[in-house]
């Protein structure tokens, strides 16, 4: 009897420890929105983007520097062929989904031909380049043909095919409700990847919940047997969450309390110069700072708006900005690209931003001499963008300039700007995650329909709904689709450069800076650290050790 | 009685209807409608066509309006647009709701701990040190809005004394009911103070009003204690006009709970109609509005009946 | 008489005029003079009307302007501190470097003119249809009127408000050629939530009044029906109606700060409590409590001095209800 109480005790505690130590394997991140959708191909939010990142790999993978790399990619080695039109992909072998198939080169044809396709309206499609056909070599050999040379192609595939999903995975748009384009996949919220982790459930308002992947075929990955990513939409809340220990990773550290979380105990931060562009776009097809339709060809009014849009790139204290909501923790842009690249046109790094005496004499030149003038900055309600309107508010008042700061939800933001021509500038971000400079100038400025700033030419495909607008996009698409095809580094460069000078002289667009990632983690989490990068992403592929409760 | 039920039942439909009628137009009198969502920078025209198509915006107004209602009476209430693509917006409303009624209830069990408990010391100490300091707490219950309240509870608790759960958030019941329920506490008490304010000076002037009446002036006079007359006529009495400003609590705490919710970041419905209006996630709005309403209007008729029950003039009916 | 279909409201609205008689006026004054109460409220009330009306006086500086930190330091800072340039601020300063004091002011000033300007909408708005719906007792109008504010009371004050603004867009409207600021149109949405309590208060008071032996009196020597109603029973019905208008105040100050806290409110840089209380909430951990407590105290006070106000006064109107009952 007395060995039987004995050997009951040590189950009992047997248990008691192993549930313990269950528990303690699960990892708690908090996340600042709910991801609108898990489907690789459609998502375009951040928020999705962190589980996507988990639940799926990627065809391609880019490391700390942004160079194309093979770690944690589903694709084994590359070669180029036919003079950068050709690219054969070899394929990892022995890659298991969720779903227990195994990974073959039909799958990522699959992933490729269902985003090409117009019917799917897939929105990375732009991104995947101008492919021609898609070929199986064999089970794991792929073959990509391009119509025109597409050296970028490992960088943009590295977010056009962030996630791929098994063969005929996407299912049916739902037709009944919602809309096609809008409605989800059979993904949406069943997503099934090749990832170290599986998805469990999504609570909407509360969590999703991921459990450990066993096939995963890196061992060792992951540490830990469940991953929890919880909404907490208020930054304070997540941080007092990261503190007392309830939360282990948090996406992102509001830039006010970095420096008092990093002095934390059990805490560990990294600071990361990222690839969050602060902008502001400007609608060049209506008056202030642009010409409306009955304006085209007045010389006159070109002349007055271009004073405009320069008035304000002078007048606009970037490092004030950077200092007051940032603080200090951003690069100010000299142009579109980063400072120093050196895709960055030289003559733009020499250039002086923030001039109120320059700012002043423009003002007069478009004949508000005294002040006067008086626009709207509409500016997403969410993060940051309405202070830093309402800092540019203040910053324009001493010159007698009033702006009308307009917070609005991000979809109905680029509603308004896209659909309309009833808004005069937008304060808003971009995360360049397509890695090439030529690559941004083309999302950003080349469209002649369907443009950020309204910027378009008189051409046989303009839209109805659009008009001619200041001059120079005709130029610019021009030098772009030169540049697109010139096999030379050099002399591509030297196009981006002028391309670069044109829109940023003639303030198309203004880019201000681009911000830090401020990550924190708990330091029970080894490892976490080694995968972060750029994107400001979180990846739990990296890590080592989960040593928690 | 029974004249008197059926009376405000038949009442209560058309209500309901008109309520609702009046809910569907609210969102379709404003221009710029539901129809884009963020696709990223590629948007196509022919999409938003098929948008609009799809969700019925091309047709007339009393047909979108007898489509939505019907749908409505099936439990359907659409689907949310933009803060959850194609989730159906009453399983949006359901996960939240139970968080909002429970913290709705909380404040109404705290509340009434407090009010009824202060009303009676208040009554019985009538013009005593107690009873000024009860009146002075509740003139402040009810000028201080909740969610000042609710901020200076978490200076005190959050910030001050660094308590986890003095920040907000919400633990699930089945995760924790220990976890849940101390982080319900803050927000109970800031949503609770002002209802109980007006039902703690309710309660002490009903009380008062009562211990006025001959017949207690005669007990007292026979020599029973208070302790016997208070428990018995005295509440009982007295509680009648506190059933009755439960009706419109009701009302209060749903309008209140969605600035509670937003103060302590709870996930339930108040937060979600916010991010509606900011996201422009029309059938939310009108999901939750309608909701709120009918929950208001059923708790209404319920108080209604309770209080005919109570009140024995209308229990035996009118001008019999 | 007690209508059964009258609910818990409008018996406990009506019991407010219950004496009616010639003379009630006077009656009131003298209560209300007496009442201490009520004088404390009045007082606090006038004052923060004075320090809105002032505001533009009493200001240290611009609310909208932006004062830089001292190197080494960052907003927003703490009572007594002072700007790069010099300025000292009294109150702190809130995130952007903006004199908290100032802003204070200047939001006490919109939120005063907001309530007043909707109350008094509203109070134009149900005034006229419950003294219509009271004077045409039992008539199909009276129903369609009480009716609609039947309706209308079904919904929760700020979730209605709320699903207005949300139907209507925060910022400027344009219906046509007209143009909305944002607070003409909260102003409004507010008028439109709490008319029907006045609708329905007027026509219980209306109903009572016409029940007096004046009225039936002057009925008798001939007088119209439309100079009954103007002259004896609306100046009579005067008093419960602006007790209720005062509580009202409270309860609009409450929405309206309310909607300016959820964002629904005034646009930035429009100094407002309600946002700054907001703005305040995420500065809380780095322990700047006067970003929070001076427009929470702001608000606290306005809401306090209207209920004072319209307690003293509903006290005044009906002494019974200040009764002091012997033990």
């Amino acid at each position: 009897m007395k060995k039987m109480k004995c050997l009951l005790l040590v189950l009992g505690l047997g248990i008691v420890l192993i549930s313990s130590l269950a528990a303690a394997k699960e990892l708690r991140v908090g996340i600042a929105t709910e991801p609108w959708d898990l489907d690789p191909a459609i998502r375009t939010d951040t928020g999705s983007g962190y589980l996507i990142k988990n639940i799926y790999d990627p065809l391609i993978e880019l490391d700390q520097n942004n160079e194309p790399t093979t770690e944690f990619a589903l694709c084994k080695s590359w070669e180029w062929k036919n003079n950068a039109q050709t690219i054969v992909l070899s394929l990892r072998k022995g890659v298991r989904f969720h779903n227990g198939t195994d990974f073959t080169a039909a799958d990522v044809k699959y992933n490729i031909d269902w985003q090409l396709d117009p019917e799917n309206t897939a929105p990375n499609k732009g991104l995947l380049g101008p492919i021609k056909s898609v070929k199986i070599i064999d089970d794991y050999t792929l073959e990509v043909n391009f119509t025109a040379p597409y050296t970028g192609a490992l960088q943009t595939w590295s977010r056009a095919l962030d996630g791929i999903v098994p063969e005929g995975a996407h299912g049916k748009r739902s037709e009944e409700k919602g809309v096609a384009g809008f409605a989800g996949t059979d993904l949406s919220r069943s997503p099934i990847g090749t990832g170290p982790f599986k998805f469990v459930d999504w609570v909407s308002g509360a969590h999703i919940t991921l459990e450990k992947f066993n096939d995963y075929w890196v061992k060792g990955v992951p540490a830990m047997d469940k991953v929890v990513f919880e909404f907490i939409k208020n930054p304070a809340a997540m941080e007092a969450a990261l503190i007392s220990g309830s939360i282990h990773i948090v996406d992102k550290v509001p830039f006010r309390d970095f420096a008092t979380i990093k002095r934390m105990p059990n805490l560990v931060t990294k600071r990361i110069p990222g690839i969050q562009t602060q902008l502001i776009y400007i609608n060049l097809s209506a008056p202030p700072f642009g010409i409306s339709k009955d304006q085209i060809g007045d010389k006159k009014a070109i002349e007055k708006a271009y004073n405009l849009r320069k008035f304000l790139f002078h007048a606009i204290d970037r490092e004030k900005i950077a200092d007051k909501i940032f603080y200090g923790m951003a690069t100010i842009q000299y142009g579109p690209w980063y400072a120093d690249s050196d895709w960055t046109s030289p003559k733009l790094k020499k250039m002086t931003l923030h001039d109120p005496e320059l700012a002043k004499t423009y003002l007069a030149k478009a004949g508000y001499p005294k002040g006067g003038l008086s626009f709207r900055m509409m500016a997403t309600n969410a993060q940051w963008f309405v202070d830093v309107s309402t800092v540019i508010q203040e910053q324009l008042r001493p010159y007698g300039v009033t702006v009308e700061v307009i917070p609005i939800d991000k979809s109905a933001f680029f509603d308004t700007m896209y659909e309309t021509v009833d808004w005069d500038t937008g304060m808003e971000d971009w995360g360049l995650n397509n890695f090439l400079a030529i690559s941004w100038l083309y999302s950003g400025y080349y469209r002649n329909n369907h443009n950020h700033n309204h910027w378009h030419h008189a051409a046989p495909d303009l839209k109805k709904e659009y008009h001619e607008s200041v001059p120079g996009h005709a130029e610019f698409c021009a030098m772009y689709d030169k540049a697109n095809v010139e096999p030379n580094e050099q002399k591509r460069k030297e196009m981006v450069w002028k391309m670069e000078e044109m829109v940023t002289e003639d303030v198309i667009q203004i880019d201000m800076m681009f911000l830090d990632n401020l990550h924190a983690w708990r330091d029970t989490v080894k490892g976490y650290g080694d995968g972060l990068n750029s994107q400001g992403e979180i990846n739990l592929k990296f890590i080592t050790e989960f040593t928690g409760p | 009685m029974g004249t008197y039920i059926l009376k405000r039942l038949l009442l209560a439909v058309p209500t309901l209807v008109v309520a609702s009628m009046v809910i569907f137009l609210l969102i379709h009198i404003a221009p710029g409608g539901p129809v884009r969502v963020m696709l990223g920078p590629m948007q196509d025209e022919v999409l938003v066509a098929k948008l609009r198509h799809q969700l019925g915006l091309d047709l007339p107004l009393y047909q979108q309006y007898l489509r939505w209602a019907g749908k409505a009476l099936h439990g359907d209430l659409g689907i949310s647009v933009t803060i959850q693509r194609g989730a159906s917006v009453m399983s949006l409303i359901v996960q939240r709701l139970s968080v909002t009624l429970e913290v709705a209830f909380l404040s109404i069990v705290v509340a009434l701990l407090i009010a009824v408990s202060t009303g009676i010391l208040s009554a019985l100490r009538q013009n005593r040190l107690p009873d000024h300091i009860a009146r002075v707490i509740a003139l402040l219950g009810v000028s201080i809005p909740n969610f000042f309240l609710g901020i200076m509870l978490i200076l005190l608790f959050g910030v001050y004394f660094l308590k986890p759960w003095g920040a907000g958030g919400f633990v699930p019941l089945r995760e924790s009911i220990g976890g849940n329920l101390i982080r319900m506490l803050l927000p109970a008490i800031a949503l609770g103070t002002a209802y109980s304010a007006i039902v703690m000076r309710m309660m002490r002037s009903a009380m008062l009003d009562v211990m006025g009446q001959d017949y207690v002036r005669t007990a007292r006079a026979m020599g029973i204690g208070w302790a016997s007359i208070v428990r018995k006529d005295i509440i009982k009495n007295a509680l009648i006009p506190v059933v009755t400003v439960m009706g419109n609590a009701i009302g209060y705490l749903l309008g209140g709970s969605i600035v509670t919710e937003t103060v302590f970041r709870l996930p339930g419905v108040g937060n979600l109609i916010i991010t509606g209006v900011f996201r422009r996630d029309f059938p939310v709005i009108q999901g939750i509005v309608l909701t709120i309403v009918v929950v208001r209007i059923v708790v209404n008729l319920i108080v209604d009946l309770l209080y005919s029950y109570l009140d024995p003039r209308i229990r035996y009916g009118r001008g019999e | 008489m007690i209508d059964a279909a009258m609910n818990k409201d409008q018996l406990e609205e009506t019991k407010l005029g219950m004496r009616p008689h010639r003379g009630l006026l006077e009656e009131f004054w003298h209560n209300f003079k007496r009442n201490k109460l009520s004088l404390v409220g009045g007082v606090i009330v006038v004052l923060f009307f004075i320090l809105g009306f002032l505001a533009p006086l009493l200001t240290p500086c611009n609310p909208v302007k932006q004062f830089d930190a001292l190197r080494g330091e960052h907003n927003p800072l703490p009572p007594l501190s002072r700007s790069k340039e010099g300025h000292l601020f009294l109150l702190g300063s809130d995130k952007f470097g903006r004199d908290i004091l100032a802003r204070a002011l200047y939001g006490t000033r919109t939120l005063l003119e907001l309530a007043v300007g909707a109350i008094a909408i509203a109070f134009v708005l149900g005034v006229f249809m419950g003294a219509v719906a009271g004077y045409t007792k039992g008539s199909w109008l009276d129903e369609l009127i009480m009716r609609a504010v039947d309706i209308m009371l079904s919904f929760p004050t700020l979730v209605l408000a709320i699903a207005l603004l949300g139907a209507f867009g925060i910022g400027k409207t344009h219906i046509g050629p007209i143009v909305l600021s944002n607070m003409v149109k909260i102003m409004v949405v507010i008028a439109i939530t709490y008319s029907p309590r006045f609708a329905r208060l007027m026509r219980g008071v209306v109903l009572q009044e016409m029940t007096e032996d004046y009225v039936a009196a002057s009925k008798v020597a001939g007088a119209s029906g439309g100079r009954i109603i103007t002259r004896e029973v609306f100046v009579n019905t005067m008093p419960p109606i602006m007790v209720q208008a005062s509580l009202m105040m409270a309860t609009t100050v409450l929405t309206s700060s309310s909607l300016s806290f959820l964002g629904l409110g005034l646009q930035p840089p429009r100094p407002s409590l309600g946002i700054m209380l907001n703005e305040a909430r995420d500065f809380l951990f780095l322990g700047a409590w006067w970003y929070a407590i001076v427009p929470g105290v702001f608000i606290s006070l306005v809401i306090l001095g209207f209920n004072l106000l319209g307690d003293g006064l509903r006290d005044s109107l009906d002494p019974r209800q200040a009764r002091r009952v012997q033990r």
